[in-house]
C-alpha cells in the first residue's frame, strides 16, 4: 500500500472526528432523550449518590472530612466517569452489531465512543459540581487545568474499555463479570473516604488501583486547589499509555472475526 | 467497462472460516472456564477455501451460488468487514453497502439524526451530509417525515431512508446482498435503476442474489461460489446458464416415467431458486404437479428422502389426494442430515398403498460437517462431569 496524500489523510481524520461526534451524540441522546430536561438525568443521578453518601459520612459514621460534601462530589464524579466507561463499553460491540457489519467501519471508535459519553455526562454534571465548590469556597484558579485531568482520566479508562468490549463480544457474561467487578472497585477506590486514612498496610490498596489515581487528581484539582501532582499525572500517562496498547493489540486480535461473533 | 490500470477490490487466494457455536449460542466466559483446557480445541468451518476475485471500476459482478456456498462471506471480506484467515485483500476508495437496509437506524433518532450518522459512517463528513440531505430526503419521498423520529416510520420508509442516504454517498465500491427482499415494487426498481446510474457512473458492483434474473438485468459478469470455492466465472449470461444447468432437476427425468401422474419435480430454497445441494440444518422445498386420474382413483402422494443405495428412507410424509389434478409443496425446515449423497423420491400411490402409480427421483448433496456413518447431525450439546 502506498501512502495516501496528505488530503486525503486529513480527510480520513476529518471524518473520523465527525464519526465520533455523531456516535457520542446518538449516545447521548439515546440515553438521556432529546429533551432538554433529559440531560439534566446526569447530574442528578450525580447528587443522588452525593446526598446519599453525605448523609451517612456526615451524620451516620462521621468521618471528620473538612467540606464533606465538595469532597465526596469530586470522587463521585471522576467514579461516574470511570466506571460509566468501564460497565457501557462491555456492549460497545455487542450493542452495535449493525455498525461493527458496515464495510470499512473502524470499529476501534466504539468503545472509544462509550469514554466520550461518559466523559460528556462528567462534563453535564460539572456546573452543579463546580456550585458546590463555589458554595464551599473550594474553588482556586487550579480548576483551570480541569481538562488535563479529565484528559488523563479518559486516557486511563480507554485501553481497559477496549479489552472489555473485545471480551464481551467473544463472551457475551463478561458485562456481568465487569459489572461485579466495578462494584468491589468502588469500595476499593478513595470515592468516599481519604487515602491518607488508610491504615499503612493497606495502602497498597489504592496504590495499586489505577482508578485511585485519577479520584486523586480529580480532588487534587477541585477539592484542594492545587496543581495536579506530577506523580500522579506521570501514573496516569504510564498507566494510560500501557493499557491503550494492550486495548489496541486485544482489538485487533478480535477484530479478524468480531462481525462473525454477534 | 475496460478496467484503469488495477481492481479496486482485489482478493487474492483468500481462505476463511468460521468458529461453529457448541449449542448455537453465544459462548460464556463461565462455559469456557467450566470446560477448562478442552475448550480451547476448537471447531471451525471453512467458509471459503482460496477464492480469487477482482472487481473494477464501472462494473457490475453478480456473486451467485447455492445458500452456504460462501457468497455473503465473500462480499463482507471485500468490504473489510474481518479479515481472510489466508491470503489477502486489497481494496481502493470508499466502499458502500446495502446489506440489511435500515438495520442500523436507531428508533428515539430522527430521520435527520438517523440519515446524519448513516451518512458518516457510510464515509462522508458531516459537512458533506448537510449539502446532500435535501437531496437524499427529495428521493426518499420523506420531507414530511425528516424530523420526526424513525419510530413513526414504516419499514419501507425506514428502508428508503438507508437506501436513499447510501444512493448519495457515491461509493467506488458498492456491495449489494438480497437488499431488494424489502419495499414496495415501485422502490425496488427505483433502487435497480439507481445502482445501476452508480456503476455507469464508475462505481464498481459487487452483488448477490438469488433473482437469477435481476443478477442479469444488473450485472454483465458473474461468479458462481459453490462450497467455497469459485466453481466458474464469466460472462454472467453464461455463468446463470451453466449455474442453472447443474442445479436444475435433471437427474429427475433420468429416472422416472414421463408419461406417468408427476410432473416438475423440484427442489428449491426458500427463495425459489434450484438447488442440488444444500449444508447440514438448511432448508428445502420439494415441489411437483399431480395429474388427473382417468380411472377417478383416490389416492396418496409421497415424500421420502433417504441415502443413496440405502432403502430406510431418512424421512418420510405422505397425504392423501383425490383425482383431481393437485399441485403439492412440503417445506422442510431444516434439513440436519449428515453429509452425503441423498436421493428425493416423490411418488404417487393408490388409496391402499398397492400400486405404484409414479414415481420419480431426484439426487440431492449435502455437505457439511459430521460423521458419514450416522443419519442425523442435529444441533447439540455436550454434558459431562465426574462421576
Amino acid at each position: 500500500m502506498t501512502r495516501a496524500p496528505a488530503a486525503a489523510r486529513r480527510a480520513a481524520a476529518r471524518r473520523s472526528v465527525d464519526l465520533a461526534v455523531v456516535l457520542v451524540a446518538r449516545d447521548l441522546r439515546a440515553s438521556y432523550g432529546t429533551a432538554a430536561l433529559g440531560l439534566l438525568w446526569a447530574p442528578l443521578t450525580a447528587l443522588v449518590q452525593v446526598g446519599v453518601l453525605s448523609f451517612l459520612f456526615l451524620h451516620v459514621v462521621p468521618l471528620d472530612i473538612p467540606d464533606y460534601t465538595a469532597f465526596v462530589f469530586c470522587g463521585v464524579a471522576a467514579w461516574q466517569l470511570l466506571s460509566g466507561a468501564l460497565v457501557r463499553s462491555t456492549e460497545a460491540f455487542t450493542d452495535n452489531r449493525d455498525l461493527v457489519r458496515r464495510p470499512g467501519f473502524p470499529t476501534v471508535v466504539l468503545p472509544l465512543v462509550t469514554v466520550g459519553t461518559a466523559t460528556s455526562a462528567y462534563l453535564l454534571s460539572l456546573p452543579v459540581l463546580l456550585a458546590v465548590l463555589v458554595a464551599t469556597d473550594r474553588l482556586r484558579a487550579s480548576a483551570a487545568l480541569l481538562p488535563v485531568v479529565v484528559a488523563a482520566t479518559a486516557a486511563v479508562v480507554a485501553g481497559p474499555a477496549l479489552v472489555v468490549a473485545s471480551a464481551n463480544a467473544r463472551f457475551r457474561d463478561v458485562r456481568h463479570v465487569v459489572g461485579a467487578a466495578v462494584g468491589v472497585l468502588f469500595y476499593l477506590t478513595p470515592v468516599f473516604y481519604d487515602v491518607a486514612d488508610l491504615p499503612a498496610r493497606f495502602r497498597w490498596v489504592a496504590a495499586a488501583n489505577p482508578l485511585a489515581l485519577v479520584v486523586r487528581l480529580h480532588r487534587q484539582v477541585l477539592y484542594e486547589g492545587r496543581p495536579p501532582g506530577a506523580g500522579l499525572l506521570a501514573g496516569c500517562l504510564a498507566v494510560g499509555l500501557a493499557g491503550t496498547a494492550v486495548g489496541l493489540a486485544v482489538h485487533h486480535r478480535a477484530a479478524a472475526h468480531l462481525a462473525d461473533e454477534l | 467497462m475496460s478496467p484503469d490500470g488495477g481492481a479496486l477490490v482485489e482478493l487474492h487466494g483468500v481462505w476463511r472460516r468460521y468458529r461453529l457455536a457448541r449449542n448455537g449460542r453465544a459462548a460464556t466466559l463461565r462455559g469456557t472456564l467450566a470446560r477448562g483446557p478442552r475448550a480451547l480445541r476448537r471447531d471451525w468451518f471453512w467458509a471459503l477455501r482460496g477464492v480469487d476475485l477482482a472487481v473494477h471500476r464501472g462494473q457490475a459482478t453478480a456473486l451467485i451460488g447455492p445458500n452456504g456456498a460462501g457468497k455473503s462471506t465473500l462480499l463482507r471480506l471485500a468490504g473489510g468487514i474481518g479479515r481472510p484467515d489466508r491470503g489477502t485483500v486489497r481494496r481502493r476508495g470508499r466502499v458502500g453497502a446495502m446489506l440489511d437496509l435500515g438495520r442500523e437506524l436507531h428508533p428515539d433518532l430522527t430521520g435527520r439524526q438517523n440519515a446524519e450518522l448513516a451518512a458518516v459512517v457510510a464515509g462522508l463528513t458531516r459537512a458533506e451530509f448537510r449539502r446532500r440531505f435535501a437531496e437524499m430526503v427529495d428521493f426518499a419521498g420523506l420531507h414530511a417525515f425528516a424530523d420526526q423520529p424513525l419510530h413513526a416510520y414504516s419499514d419501507g420508509m425506514r428502508a428508503r431512508l438507508a437506501f436513499s442516504v447510501l444512493a448519495h454517498v457515491a461509493p467506488d465500491v458498492l456491495l449489494v446482498d438480497e437488499v431488494l427482499a424489502v419495499g414496495d415494487h415501485a422502490f425496488q426498481q427505483r433502487c435497480i435503476e439507481r445502482i445501476a446510474q452508480l456503476r455507469d457512473a464508475g462505481t464498481a458492483v459487487l452483488f448477490v442474489s438469488h433473482d437469477l434474473q435481476l443478477v442479469q438485468h444488473v450485472c454483465e459478469r458473474a461468479v458462481w461460489i459453490d462450497a467455497g470455492t469459485v466453481r466458474e466465472r464469466g460472462d454472467a449470461v453464461d455463468v446463470v446458464r451453466a449455474y442453472l444447468a447443474a442445479a436444475s432437476t435433471t437427474p429427475a427425468q433420468a429416472e422416472g416415467d414421463p408419461t406417468g401422474p408427476l410432473h416438475d419435480v423440484a427442489l428449491r430454497d426458500p427463495w425459489g431458486s434450484p438447488v442440488a445441494c444444500l449444508t447440514t440444518g438448511q432448508p428445502l422445498r420439494v415441489s411437483w404437479r399431480v395429474g388427473a386420474d382417468a380411472e377417478g382413483r383416490r389416492r396418496c402422494t409421497s415424500v421420502v428422502l433417504r441415502r443413496a443405495g440405502q432403502d430406510r428412507p431418512a424421512v418420510d410424509t405422505s397425504t392423501p389426494l383425490s383425482s383431481e389434478a393437485e399441485a403439492f409443496e412440503v417445506a422442510f425446515e431444516r434439513l440436519d442430515l449428515t453429509p452425503g449423497r441423498y436421493e428425493v423420491v416423490v411418488s404417487v400411490h393408490d388409496h391402499g398403498w398397492a400400486e405404484c402409480l409414479g414415481q420419480q427421483r431426484v439426487e440431492l448433496d449435502v455437505r457439511g460437517q459430521g460423521p458419514d456413518g450416522a443419519a442425523l447431525a442435529p444441533p447439540h450439546v455436550w454434558q459431562r462431569r465426574p462421576g
